[in-house]
């Protein structure tokens, strides 16, 4: 029987395989850099292809945008505003709507009594912001509702909220209703974001506008705009 | 004339010697080892190569985004008027939505049922509501009134009312009838 001693078995094995370690050792360090340095590379490499195709689509709305832009006619553009501003104010549109209410109530001969204001306090987000009014008049039955449909087509936008005949035949009668406005916003979207222009029906409901009686009360000019909403920011 | 190979020897005891077997490993890992560094030198320079073309494609695309943003931003005054009319547009599309049935609308459609013989004492209309309170000369005023009206709700398909009530019926002492209608 062969005797197998610990000491002669090590140094036989070690002398077997000494010569692997070095190559395996290389081996091991490269598979390690290449999971370390190697991997951080691609990736970095990834997020900037993938940062280099955002900035091209950014680049590419922007053109668009530019594009669309110079096309507008500033002329046409300014009168559509004043129509849409007849419209719908930029301040409250109380005295627009005393103004409009006014000149109808002259041209009908009916005569407006009684008249409250109050503006409604909307939340600040809300579009369209309103205030409301009451008023009597003196009219029978037929004028005062030829003098609400008359009032439908008026600038600015108003909505007969309520009417009560409380003697028709007496030709009494209290109407409720509200005239809208909206505040404009100082802000502009990011530059970045895309822009469309005035669309067809947009246009054709500018020239509905256009089309509303009422006297045209000078708007403050249009404010520079302020800055650009950050998507980012809280 | 190549010279024979001249026999080695080997003075280590057989249980050191390399086996054949073990050589060809020991060979086969040296060139693997080597392969793979080659292997791994030529991507790490096609990736640092890549990441700098992808560093210069990068900042020259900045540079025209910050370009054109500039460009875009000197057109601000026409974004900023296109954008009030189009909030504008907007708004008095929904306020036109809105008054797609107004109470001067519901009055008409309730006076059009509004027969002879009938006052109207009292009319309120607020949005979607009609309070109507009326005099009926006779009972058989207001019959023909009730059945006109009965036709004329039966027949009208497209009516603003989906239903009417009856709140309310007194005879007064001149014989005339009081009632009220709510139509809603």
């Amino acid at each position: 029987m062969k005797n197998l001693d610990i000491n002669t078995l090590a140094k036989k094995y070690t002398a077997k395989y000494k010569a692997f370690v070095l190559p395996l050792s290389i081996l091991l360090v490269i598979l390690a850099l290449s999971a370390t340095f190697g991997k951080d590379l691609v990736l970095a490499s990834l997020e900037k292809r993938e940062r280099i195709n955002v900035l091209n689509n950014k680049i590419q709305i922007l053109e668009n945008k530019k594009a669309t832009l110079q096309s507008l006619d500033q002329t046409a553009l300014a009168e559509q505003v004043t129509i849409t501003l007849r419209a719908v104010p930029s301040a409250p549109s109380t005295l627009p709507t005393l103004a409009s209410l006014k000149q109808l109530a002259t041209q009908t001969g009916i005569v407006i009594e009684n008249f409250n204001v109050s503006e409604q306090s909307t939340e600040e987000e809300a579009a369209a912001r309103e205030v409301s009014f009451t008023f009597s008049m003196q009219a029978d039955l037929n004028n005062t509702l030829e003098f609400l449909e008359q009032m439908r087509q008026t600038a600015p936008l108003t909505k007969v909220t309520k009417v009560t005949f409380s003697s028709p035949q007496a030709g009494s009668s209290e109407v409720n209703f509200v005239s809208f406005w909206s505040p404009i916003s100082d802000t502009l979207p990011p530059t970045d974001t895309s822009f469309e222009a005035l669309t067809q029906s947009e246009r054709q409901a500018i020239e509905n506008l256009k089309e509303l009686r009422g006297v045209t009360i000078q708007e403050e000019n249009l404010p520079t705009p302020q800055g650009r909403f950050n998507p980012f920011e809280l | 004339m190549a010279q024979p190979k001249k026999p080695g020897i080997n003075l280590l005891p057989t249980e050191f010697r390399e086996s054949g077997k073990l050589t060809r490993a020991k060979n086969l890992l040296k060139r693997t080892s080597f392969a793979v560094l080659g292997i791994y030198l030529i991507s790490l320079t096609f990736l640092v190569g890549a990441n700098f073309f992808l560093s210069s494609i990068e900042n020259d695309r900045r540079e025209n985004h910050a370009q054109k943003v500039q460009e875009v931003e000197a057109l601000a005054a026409q974004e900023k008027l296109t954008l009030v009319a189009k909030e504008r547009v907007k708004i008095a599309q929904n306020i036109f939505t809105t008054l797609s049935v107004t109470p001067v609308d519901l009055i008409q459609e309730t006076l059009s049922s509004i027969s002879p013989g009938i006052l109207i004492t009292q009319l309120e209309a607020s949005e979607g509501t009609v309070n109507l309170a009326a005099l009926a000369q006779n009972s058989s005023s207001l019959d023909f009134f009730f059945e006109r009206f009965g036709e004329q709700f039966n027949t009208v398909e497209e009516s603003r009312f989906t239903s009417i009530l009856l709140d309310g019926l007194s005879r007064r002492e001149d014989g005339s009838l009081s009632f009220s209608l709510v139509f809603k």
